[in-house]
């Protein structure tokens, strides 16, 4: 039945990247209880709509592009309201302190580019996701990847200096076992 | 630094193809190798280890959960109308069943049984008036002052 084959695509997406779509909401919105809301609203999206003919990567995309276009509109609404202020997700492994840079200096990024180093950063999105998610060609993710890195060097190079001390991994946080 | 070796060890961080011999050029470089070095502590700043997860059983983002409470609310509102239909369908069975037949049968007359209760004590012949007032035309029965 075409509902309930749309129901269970639904589902499986969300059990793929329901976890990828709230991390990168926290990094856009700065607040885990409207990330929450809002990764519910992206599923509600997902389920209401018709999955889209695509192998998994443009599955991801899409759903991330929901998700991107979903916190678009809630920082566009929110500069007219007003914005909240409060620390990001959990601090650890960084100081409180550590978080507000962190988001301090990516919100000093261009959009594009923040948007772009999100999707890899927070949720894992390969580039030819991004590409997609974002209607970008892969240099140009490359490109905006680059520059946010290199932007991102600058703006917390004290924090950076700090963490070189530390333990270092390839797989960073959580997000690099995200399903692709 | 070359943005070409940029691109190439972010490749290498990010999981994406890239040549042996392109990454063996970028890592001997003392820079680029400052550079992998640099990706992967701003990933460890940046990337939230384990601290912002949706909690599975509650978190409000279950599409599935709610995908399935929108299915089983639907059930259970189809089944109810399909109970008040069928309620309403018997009740005008009925009545048009006792419409059919009410001319056949006779309808049943209640019985019902009044029992006259007792006289109260006090409802005995009232006493002869002690007083007398008589009502006469024309006369002003305004109070002007005093009285009781």
């Amino acid at each position: 039945m075409k509902g309930s084959r749309a129901l269970a695509d639904a589902e499986h997406l969300f059990s793929l990247h329901r976890q990828g779509v709230f991390r990168y909401l926290c990094r856009v919105v700065g607040r885990p209880d409207t990330a929450q809301d809002l990764t519910q609203e992206v599923f509600l999206r997902v389920t209401r709509a018709t999955v889209p003919a695509a192998d998994p990567a443009g599955h991801k995309a899409w759903v991330f592009s929901i998700a991107r276009n979903l916190g678009l509109n809630y920082l566009r609404d929110g500069r007219r309201r007003g914005q909240h202020v409060e620390l990001l997700e959990s601090p650890a492994p960084a100081t409180q302190d550590m978080a507000l840079s962190i988001r301090d200096a990516l919100a000093g990024l261009a959009a594009t580019d923040r948007e772009v180093f999100l999707l890899r950063e927070s949720a894992g999105l390969s580039y030819d996701e991004i590409a997609a998610a974002c209607d970008l060609s892969i240099e140009g993710v490359r490109g905006r990847l680059r520059r946010a890195r290199e932007a991102l060097r600058e703006s917390l190079a004290g924090e950076m200096q700090r963490a070189r001390r530390g333990v270092i991994s390839i797989r960073g946080g959580s997000a690099a076992g995200e399903q692709k | 630094m070359n943005a070409n070796i940029q691109d190439v060890i972010a490749a290498f961080v990010d999981g994406e193809p890239v040549t042996a011999d392109e990454l063996r050029a970028a890592l001997a470089l003392d820079e680029g190798r400052e550079y992998l070095v640099d990706l992967l502590v701003l990933r460890g700043l940046v990337r939230p280890a384990g601290g912002a997860e949706l909690a599975p059983a509650s978190g409000p983002a279950d599409a599935g959960v709610t995908a399935r409470a929108s299915s089983r609310s639907v059930s259970r509102l189809f089944w109810s109308a399909a109970a008040a239909a069928l309620v309403a369908i018997s009740t005008l069975a009925g009545f048009a069943a006792g419409r059919m037949t009410g001319s056949d049968v006779a309808p049943a007359t209640p019985t019902v049984t009044v029992q006259a209760a007792p006289p109260p004590a006090f409802a005995i012949d009232a006493p002869a008036p002690t007083r007398v007032i008589e009502l006469k035309h024309g006369k002003d029965w305004n109070e002007r002052s005093g009285g009781n």
